[in-house]
């Protein structure tokens, strides 16, 4: 039972940890992904309007 | 004779409650309009594996040729037990539905949506409490993911036995989140707290953006967790295929016409699977406990994080958000519109609920991933 116990918890701890790491990851790579093409695409709107 | 050539001479109570219960889910299919494209063809399914004599349900083996086999009992067998082919097609096909704009453009939401899958792993820990082996646990926990197809994918793997209970609790309490998540948000958050204005509009998502999104989401979650691939990566396939633009037959397909077909073939298989004799058992009652648990705890920890968001946030942040969390697409996103209009008329938080929503669905499936690979080889 005690085994179990320690199983249990473990899954508990590890699971419920990667899944808050994991998204914080996302939550972050989307965040720097975004701007970078925000950033871009505000770049190719300006040469384009240059080049008119 | 007229008793030994009809079903009348096998037809116990057990399956005369079974067959009832089926009836039961017809009638808030049909007049409740409660999830309607799953409890009505559950329904149909539980009446069929419980009327006796019809084989409908027999799977194809060893010693069960293919005149044996019955319909039912080759989706089962094939649809969810042994392929599990349905639940990962149904992934596929709700990635070409989603749209994770609002989540792109607060990715914040992400956090949110991991905070409530805390009740997948309270309804875990509440399982092995109550005597339920690692397997059972990890299934009953799923429940509180609210999500039908990664409960119907991990079960299958995971324990089959009590696959079509946690589908069924899944699908029935996202049916009821209606009822299940304004008291749990009411009595977390003060009025002050749920008048909270927030601005309508988010920001405008480039197409770059959403076609990025599936690709880079896909490959991390599956590098980590490759258990998940079945589930993150069909999600993150049918999301791709929806945003590329360049396969509009195929999106549509998934998006109506397979969507549609499995979800048919896959509800029913879930209702042949609940035979009197795998559910009329104590543990069933426990199991529906357990998933309403995991259900009101996933709402805690969602709400919890909107919380801290309200506190830490330069802009106003309403913390019921937090309960959208859940999935349940999309109606814990509108039972958060709608208790932020009772509250203040002038707020619309819909596209704010819809972010943690759709990071929802990735976190459970994230989840469902975490448990698949600490049993599957």
């Amino acid at each position: 039972m005690a085994e179990k116990w320690k199983q249990a918890f473990e899954i508990f701890t590890i699971g419920f940890g990667m899944v808050i790491i994991l998204m914080i990851a996302l939550s972050l790579i989307t965040e720097y992904v975004g701007k970078f093409i925000q950033k871009f695409e505000a770049k190719k709107k300006s040469q384009s309007g240059e080049g008119k | 004779m007229f008793k030994f050539i009809t079903g009348f001479s096998m037809l116990d109570l057990p399956h005369v409650i079974m067959i009832l219960v089926g009836l039961g889910f017809i009638f808030l299919a049909l007049y409740k309009k409660w999830e309607p494209y799953e409890l009505l063809p559950i329904g149909c399914g539980m009446i069929l594996a419980n009327l006796p004599f019809t084989g409908i349900t027999t799977q194809p083996g060893p010693g069960v040729g293919p005149a044996q086999a019955g319909v039912l009992g080759i989706l089962l067998k094939y649809g969810l037990y042994q392929w599990t082919l349905l639940p990962q097609f149904i992934f596929f096909c709700i990635g070409a539905m989603t749209d994770f704009s609002p989540l792109i453009a607060n990715p914040r939401a992400f956090i949110l949506g991991a905070a409530a899958q805390l009740g997948i792993y309270f309804a875990f820990l509440g399982a092995v409490l109550l005597g339920f082996s690692i397997p059972e646990a990890c299934s009953i926990g799923i429940i509180g993911g609210a999500d039908g197809p990664t409960t119907i994918y991990t079960t299958g793997v995971l324990a089959p036995h009590i696959l079509g209970i946690t589908a069924t609790a899944a699908y029935s309490y996202m049916a009821m989140v209606a009822i299940i998540q304004p008291p749990i948000i009411n009595l977390l958050t003060s009025p002050e707290e749920r008048k909270i204005y927030m601005k309508p509009m988010l920001r405008p998502v480039s197409k770059l953006e959403r076609v990025l999104f599936p690709i880079y989401t896909m490959i991390i979650v599956v590098l980590l967790i490759p258990k998940s691939a079945p589930l993150v990566g069909m999600l993150m396939v049918g999301n791709l295929f929806r945003e590329s633009g360049v396969v509009p037959r195929l999106t549509e397909t998934a998006q109506n016409s397979l969507m549609n077909i499995i979800t048919i073939l896959l509800m029913l298989a879930i209702g042949a699977s609940m035979p009197a004799e795998a559910v009329m058992h104590p543990r069933t009652l426990l199991v529906l406990l357990l998933g309403l648990l995991a259900f009101a705890f996933g709402t805690v920890g969602g709400v919890l994080m909107g919380k801290i968001y309200c506190k830490i946030s330069k802009e106003p942040f309403n913390p019921m958000i937090g309960a959208a969390g859940v999935s349940a697409v999309p109606m814990a996103a509108r039972i958060v519109q709608h208790l932020g209009q009772k509250e203040n008329k002038q707020n619309f938080l819909l596209m704010h609920a819809m972010g943690p929503n759709v990071a929802g669905v990735i976190g459970s499936a994230i989840a469902g991933g975490y448990f698949l690979s600490l049993f599957m080889k």
